[in-house]
């Protein structure tokens, strides 16, 4: 999967999970107040499921992994070393 | 704790259907009035590999997918859903323990409980705090290599009997999540007896004082306790629940079928009496509802769709109101019969308003569903 097809996906997941209408690569999920108590749990569900990988403990950390731009790095960083499953 | 590990074959909802109906229900009754599960069952209950239906198979169990293990619940629920709970807080430990716990801590803990040889509880709710497990008192703290309990927790299910505990805090503010084994220092365990519904759950009160135990045995990182662990281990919880619902309200069903088959009034089958018919086909109906909700839900949780999470609790919602519903429409059906104790449906009645508040009662559901909408 390539950069834009890993950003559309999760971009979607985040609009549709959030109930946000838009969501700019930058915008912070936390400072906008969007984050519901269920959103870890979808979160963790949708990047294992979707990309084949499983996270470390160190990368659940809900304050790396706050904007898309954060999610994405994190899906291609693993891509990179072949930590996919 | 040396348990050989097996890969034991995943139980059938066939399977558990007859050792239901040959062990769990005719000891049902029993099992109320005793308010305990007997350590026997739940040895046999590990033998046809219920203790691990939250264990992946590499720590011998049956990880079961979420299909059968819906219908598996429901069968449970239908025996006798005090055992059916068992069986849930077994999947609210080992399903969080899978995902965030150590390998150590895997293999340790995973096989023996998969074996029936370790019973484990979840220990959230406190005296002063039940839904809103962000506000948790239970305090921890890290000494060197040590962790400190302080505080209590309250209606824990099989508290009393519970070889390990996962028990929820928080350390300089922040969630955690911590492996207790019975019988460590500073830990007391207070049956309480005397439940209304799901009598043999063996609650009890749990009181750490400064319970020391080694800092390897937190599960998850420091802030995960509340938004991680506890929520995989509620989510799962709220699945089998739903599920169990979904059995208690057959049961219900069944119960009523039977009865108003056999018993006549006003010289016919109250079967055939039109205002009997309409409570039967309330019951069909929901409970034909409740089952598929818990099938999308089930189907959602098996594809790792984030929308399982709202759905588990749409159908944990709907399901535990079924079972209410079924019970009461029940107990209408049997009249005087009904209301005496020992009686099955008077059981189903006291048991089905439970599953409206474990897991997250109807009003907890009823927020989190809006909030999931971001109503």
């Amino acid at each position: 999967m390539n950069h834009e097809e890993i950003k559309e996906k999760v971009t979607s997941f985040l609009t549709r999970s959030l109930r946000t209408k838009e969501l700019h690569e930058d915008d912070n999920i936390l400072e906008l107040g969007l984050v519901h108590s269920l959103f870890m749990i979808q979160l963790i569900m949708f990047i294992e499921k979707t990309f084949h990988l499983e996270l470390e403990e160190e990368e659940l950390d809900m304050d790396n992994i706050k904007t898309v731009r954060d999610l994405v790095v994190l899906i291609e960083r693993h891509q990179q070393t072949g930590a996919a499953l | 704790m040396n348990t050989p590990l097996q890969t034991p074959a995943v139980p059938t909802a066939e399977a558990i259907r007859r050792f239901v109906d040959t062990r769990i229900q005719p000891q049902a009754v029993q099992m109320d009035q005793d308010q305990e599960i007997p350590r026997a069952l739940f040895t046999e209950m590990a033998a046809q590999g219920l203790m691990g239906l939250a264990v992946p198979a590499k720590y011998g169990g049956t990880a079961a997918d979420y299909a059968t293990l819906g219908a598996i619940h429901e069968e449970l629920g239908r025996g006798y859903a005090s055992v059916q709970n068992a069986c849930t807080v077994f999947g609210m430990v080992c399903k969080p323990l899978s995902r965030f716990g150590t390998e150590a801590q895997k293999a340790k803990w995973l096989p023996a409980i998969a074996a029936g040889e370790v019973i484990p509880a979840i220990a959230i709710t406190e005296p002063g705090v039940g839904s809103d497990i962000a506000k948790l008192e239970t305090e921890a703290v890290k000494e060197e290599e040590h962790i400190i309990l302080n505080g209590r927790k309250k209606y824990i299910t099989l508290g009393q009997v519970a070889d390990l505990f996962l028990v929820f805090a928080r350390l300089n503010g922040r969630g955690v999540a911590v492996l207790v084994e019975r019988g460590t220092p500073g830990l007391r365990v207070e049956p309480l007896h005397g439940l209304m519904g799901l009598r043999a759950n063996m609650l009890a009160e749990l009181s750490f004082e400064d319970c020391c135990v080694p800092a390897e045995n937190m599960v998850g990182k420091v802030g995960f306790g509340f938004t991680h662990v506890a929520n995989y281990a509620l989510d799962e919880g709220r699945y089998t629940t739903a599920c169990g619902s979904v059995g208690l309200a057959q049961a219900c069903l069944e119960l009523s079928f039977h009865y108003a088959a056999a018993r006549s009034q006003f010289g016919e089958q109250l079967r055939k009496h039109q205002l009997v018919q309409k409570m039967l086909s309330e019951m069909i109906t929901e409970t034909k509802a409740a089952r598929e909700l818990c099938a999308a839900a089930g189907r959602l949780r098996e594809q790792g769709d984030p929308a399982a999470i709202t759905e588990t609790l749409v159908a944990k919602y709907h399901a535990s109101k079924t079972a209410v519903l079924a019970a009461d429409h029940a107990l209408q059906i049997h009249g005087a019969a009904g209301c005496l104790n020992g009686n099955p449906v008077e059981r189903c009645y006291r048991d089905a308003k439970i599953m409206e508040i474990i897991e997250g009662t109807s009003q907890m559901h009823e927020l989190q569903i809006a909030r999931t909408f971001r109503l």
